[in-house]
């Protein structure tokens, strides 16, 4: 994903370096690009997350509004969770785009945070700009933890697929969120 | 077809060609072969094939004789003892197909005069070039028994000839009286060139010259011909390679020859050379060559001959070598000898050696050194050269060295003399050729007052104005140093630092642009001189100032826009020459009604656009997936070509006031007010409906102000016979349409057919629904009927005004029941302008009513829009949809128009209401 508004796909077999298909259809940079099995999501800054089904060759195109700033696919592959510039994550469901939750509180104006969905789908987790770190509880839409990572815009969040374990990046740290429970093994730094 | 018609108008017509044969009533023209598939056969009818096994090569004879992959079967043993008499032996031709023995073959078979039969004496010039080029017989005696034997060949010319009373042996001519004159080389007169051989059969003739009469006119000798025979090959000149056929011959048969050939060297002799061809009357040419390890090669233009070769073991042969023995003939030998001593080497066939030794070459002995002369040479000072070009003169003295300008004034060698002072040596005027500068074309008082502009503009330049162009400079460019100090002070530093060349101020002349950017480089390396060499030598000294002035402009410009300008756009997506222009087939909807849809948080179908796509085969083999348009070559959304300054093009683009709407119109228009000129099937069919409505008429009367015109040859034969005749005359008319509507079916031709005024209904279910609709209308929107058909159209007005309200008041979401209706409520907005016709742009809610205001005074205008759209509209049902909609109040009109739209458009701008129900 490029700021020039395109998806770019090389193959990484062949040494071409030209990509095998560029995808153009945003009009505005892309934000956020995930993967799935048979998928291509994109987030771009017009406001737009398209999902484009290599399988189906369809390209689904959702309308937020706001330019979107993460996106990530549910462990189960049935949603999608934008988030995006106005403060305000979104669950849709993949295949309608219908709207399955809201989750807000946290602060997302300007930076291009991220977005996470806990290891077992259960929570909704996002950075936000006032160095905390939200999680919603995923049905209820209810604000689960607040963990305060630092005093400024945490950059960058992301969540282990199969642990619950967190790491987080702020002004000059990164950082390694576990449970309570948890008990390092050995001297862990 | 052509000659046909022209044979039944006029009969006195020339046709040229076949005339196609006549079809049969109800007959239909046979489609003619494709070339790829017409295919040749030869004579015999058979598949390409033109050639023999034989001439044709391997293929042809494989495919066409053979046939099978084992080739020639071979022929099974047949013992011949029996019959070993008539044993024949089998020829080439045996095997050859008749194509190899035709005309075109590698054995053709026409009936000619074979060599035995054709005479060669009666052709004696033929027979004396033979002789000349020593193509020759072996044996030289036998020419004269085919005289006697065999019949003449004898060319038309030549009996031409003897009919004019030519004799052979004679030239042609006219006759003349012979002088007493001789061909023998005077000795005091010079012969330049190669002499002429000596004894080349002159010898009898002018024995004969001393027995001519006094008044007696003989014809003019006959001319030898020269030998023209063109060399093909690419040895050597003389060569001769060695001729099979004759090396056939025994060494004893070559003996005989040579024998024979020794007596007949008599002067009188006809070829009076052969003494020097005797050799060639055995074998000849080179056939070995000079071994690698003989010692000798002195003589690569020899005539070799087997001669020279044993052939059989045995005693060295005497009489060549010498060697003990005294040949019978020994003279002439050493008469030859004694002139090839001369020449080293063999004399070359055609040439002979000439008799007169040429003087020998003068040597002049070297001069006498002075008896003061020392080999040593002095150096001396410059002395400086003539005043004309001494800017020249020290150029070249300092590029020749000293020492060559020394020379130069030493020794006046032309060579080491510059142009200039040959010029002046030689008191030639000096060329007018392009001067360095401007300045010194112009007058002293020009040039006075250039000086002036100049320090004036300077001053300017100082004051940080642009300089503006002098009067004068206008006509005469500031010459090239001025321009270019002038110019480098101000550019200087910008260049500096000005970035890649992005910028091309003279793209379409790519050579200017060339000369441009070595100038813009040279201007930032500072240097000034250099500017002029990148300006067009060929161009006027005019055009150049002109030019030089415009690139430092453009280097001023460029320098200014291109930080501030260059960042802030980017190039053309399109290009603006092409016509056609490549768009996405679908296009994301207008976001207006996505935006309300998102604020309502109802997110789903309304925000959601689905496209097809196609994703690239290795992309999906990399994804492990199967390609899920396996037949497509598009890669990506598909696309379509549009004209460029189409009117769908824009009309995705959401309208925002109804202003525009009237500007918008006006290109639709023009094709509805050319139409008179042309009558259409489509006028026609509006004839007939009106014919039929009867509800309709009124308005028909309406329209028929505006186009009576057209109307008024064509209804005539449609309401006489609504039958099967009315389509011709419609087609006539159509002839100078375009072929897009030729190719339309003739609905309304079906229709006038089939459906009769009273049973439309029964048609189809669209139809019927617009019937309904036709005879309800007019009247109030009351109706049970109407309301029912007309309320996925007209409801969706309603539903946006009521949208509208419930979006302002903030109620976040709608009950369930509620969601049918708003399917049409993303759609209602998007109505159509008034110009409807193919694509249409989507309607803000709130325009709507004001459109609605307006679209009555458009009414009529919009009827003539029909026409466009029909044209457009390929489906019948839009058809009947148009022509209620004339009927309409306006309201109807534009939900009618909203939902025909909705039918016709492929875009999913334009996708229906129901279709998206149906989901």
């Amino acid at each position: 994903g490029s700021i020039d508004s395109t998806v770019r796909c090389w193959d990484c077999r062949s040494r071409r370096p030209d990509p095998i298909q560029v995808l153009d259809e945003a009009k505005d940079g892309i934000s956020s690009l995930k993967l799935s099995n048979h998928e291509i999501l994109t987030g771009s800054v017009d406001g737009r997350v398209r999902r484009y089904d290599l399988r189906a060759g369809q390209l689904f195109s959702d309308y937020i509004g706001s330019p979107i700033t993460s996106v990530c696919f549910s462990k189960d592959g049935q949603c999608v969770l934008v988030a995006s510039l106005d403060s305000t994550l979104r669950l849709l469901d993949k295949e309608t785009g219908e709207l399955l939750g809201e989750y807000k509180g946290h602060r997302s104006t300007t930076y291009r945070l991220d977005c996470v969905l806990s290891d077992r789908d259960t929570h909704v987790g996002s950075a936000s700009e006032d160095g905390h770190v939200y999680f919603w509880d995923l049905v209820e839409g209810s604000l689960a933890a607040n963990l305060e990572v630092g005093n400024s815009v945490v950059q960058s969040l992301s969540f282990h697929p199969t642990l619950p374990c967190l790491l987080v990046a702020t002004k000059g740290q990164v950082q390694l969120w576990r449970e309570d429970t948890f008990q390092p093994e050995g001297d862990t730094g | 077809a052509t000659a046909e018609s022209s044979d039944s108008d006029e009969e006195d017509l020339v046709s040229c060609g076949t005339a196609l044969p006549l079809l049969q009533e109800g007959e239909r023209a046979k489609k003619p072969v494709p070339l790829q598939e017409q295919t040749v056969k030869d004579a015999k009818g058979r598949y390409q094939r033109f050639h023999g096994a034989f001439t044709g090569g391997f293929s042809a004879g494989y495919f066409n004789t053979v046939g099978t992959k084992e080739g020639w079967t071979p022929s099974a043993f047949v013992s011949s003892r029996q019959k070993r008499a008539d044993r024949t032996v089998l020829g080439p031709e045996d095997f050859m197909d008749e194509e190899d023995l035709s005309e075109f073959g590698i054995a053709p078979k026409d009936i000619t005069t074979t060599d035995d039969f054709a005479s060669k004496a009666k052709d004696r010039i033929k027979e004396k070039a033979r002789q000349i080029a020593g193509a020759v017989a072996a044996i030289p005696g036998t020419t004269a028994f085919d005289d006697l034997i065999g019949p003449s060949k004898i060319t038309v010319g030549v009996e031409l000839l003897r009919k004019m009373g030519w004799k052979e042996g004679q030239g042609v001519g006219p006759r003349m009286k012979r002088k007493p004159r001789r061909q023998k080389p005077d000795p005091a007169v010079k012969v330049y060139g190669c002499a002429l051989p000596p004894g080349l059969s002159e010898g009898s003739e002018d024995e004969e010259d001393e027995y001519q009469p006094e008044n007696v006119t003989f014809a003019p000798k006959d001319v030898m011909p020269v030998d023209l025979t063109p060399k093909e090959n690419v040895h050597g000149l003389g060569y001769k390679g060695l001729d099979p056929s004759q090396a056939l011959f025994g060494a004893s048969g070559r003996e005989h020859l040579n024998l024979f050939s020794a007596p007949s060297e008599d002067p009188s002799n006809l070829l009076g050379d052969l003494r020097h061809k005797g050799r060639k009357l055995g074998i000849t040419g080179q056939a070995f060559g000079v071994g690698a390890l003989e010692e000798e090669d002195d003589d690569i233009y020899a005539t070799e001959t087997l001669s020279k070769y044993d052939t059989v073991l045995k005693e060295e042969e005497p009489g060549d070598g010498l060697y003990g023995w005294t040949a019978p003939k020994q003279d002439k030998p050493k008469k030859r000898s004694d002139r090839e001593v001369k020449y080293i080497g063999k004399i070359l066939d055609g040439f002979s050696l000439s008799s007169k030794s040429s003087a020998p070459n003068k040597v002049y002995p070297p001069p006498d050194l002075p008896r003061n002369y020392r080999p040593v040479h002095y150096f001396r000072p410059v002395v400086a050269a003539g005043s004309g070009s001494s800017n020249l003169q020290r150029a070249l003295e300092t590029s020749m060295g000293k020492l060559g300008s020394e020379m130069g004034q030493q020794s006046q060698g032309r060579h080491s003399l510059t142009v200039t002072q040959r010029r002046e040596q030689l008191g030639e005027i000096q060329l007018k050729g392009p001067s360095p500068s401007v300045l010194e074309y112009l007058s002293e008082k020009d040039r006075e007052r250039l000086k002036e502009v100049k320090q004036a503009s300077e001053q300017r330049l100082k004051a940080g104005l642009v300089p503006p162009q002098s009067g004068n400079g206008q006509l005469q460019p500031p010459s090239a140093e001025e321009a270019s100090n002038k110019w480098q002070m101000l550019l200087g530093a910008q260049l500096e630092n000005a970035g890649s060349s992005d910028f091309k101020p003279f793209a379409r002349n790519p050579e200017k642009q060339k000369r441009y950017e070595s100038f813009v480089n040279s201007l930032k390396q500072g240097e000034k001189d250099t500017l002029e060499r990148y300006l067009d030598p060929t161009m006027t000294e005019w055009e150049r100032g002109r030019e030089r002035e415009e690139f430092f402009r453009a280097a001023m410009f460029y320098k200014s826009s291109n930080s501030s300008l260059s960042s802030r756009f980017t190039r053309a997506k399109y290009e603006d020459d092409v016509d056609k222009v490549e768009v996405p087939r679908d296009q994301e909807n207008d976001i207006d009604d996505k935006e309300t849809a998102v604020k309502m948080k109802m997110f789903g179908k309304l925000t959601r656009d689905v496209f097809e796509w196609h994703p690239e085969k290795l992309l999906c083999k990399r994804f492990n997936v199967p390609d899920p348009y396996p037949d497509s070559t598009i890669i990506g959304l598909p696309k379509v070509k549009r004209d460029k300054y189409s009117v769908f093009n824009f009309l995705t683009v959401p309208e925002p006031t109804p202003v525009t709407k009237p500007a918008a119109e006006k290109p639709q228009q023009n094709p509805s007010l050319c139409k008179p000129k042309k009558p259409s099937r489509w006028d026609v069919s509006d004839k007939e409906k009106e014919k039929r409505d009867s509800i309709s008429e009124f308005i028909s009367l309406a329209r028929s102000k505006a186009d009576a015109q057209q109307q008024s040859p064509v209804p005539a034969a449609v309401k006489s016979e609504p039958g099967l005749s009315e389509a011709p005359p419609s087609e006539v008319t159509n002839e100078d349409k375009d072929q897009e509507e030729e190719s339309r079916p003739p609905m309304d031709l079906f229709k006038a057919i089939f459906v009769s005024s009273s049973d439309e209904k029964s048609s189809s279910e669209e139809e019927e629904e617009s019937d309904e609709e036709e005879q309800t209308t007019p009247p109030a929107v009351d109706s049970e009927a109407t309301k029912q058909v007309d309320l996925p159209d007209s409801s969706s007005a309603d539903v946006q005004e009521n949208m509208a309200a419930t979006a302002d008041l903030g109620v976040s979401l709608l009950p369930a029941p509620k969601q049918e209706l708003d399917a049409p409520e993303e759609f209602g907005p998007k109505l159509p302008p008034a110009f409807s016709s193919g694509k249409f742009s989507s309607f803000p809610g709130p325009n709507r009513k004001e459109k609605l205001k307006k679209s009555r005074e458009k009414h009529k205008a919009k009827r003539e829009h029909k026409h466009k759209k029909e044209k457009k509209k390929k489906h019948k049902k839009q058809k009947t949809k148009g022509k209620r909609k004339n009927k309409k109040s306006e309201k109807d009109s534009s939900s009618d128009t909203d939902s025909s739209d909705s039918l016709s458009d492929t875009d999913t701008a334009g996708l229906a209401p129901r279709e998206l129900l149906r989901r």
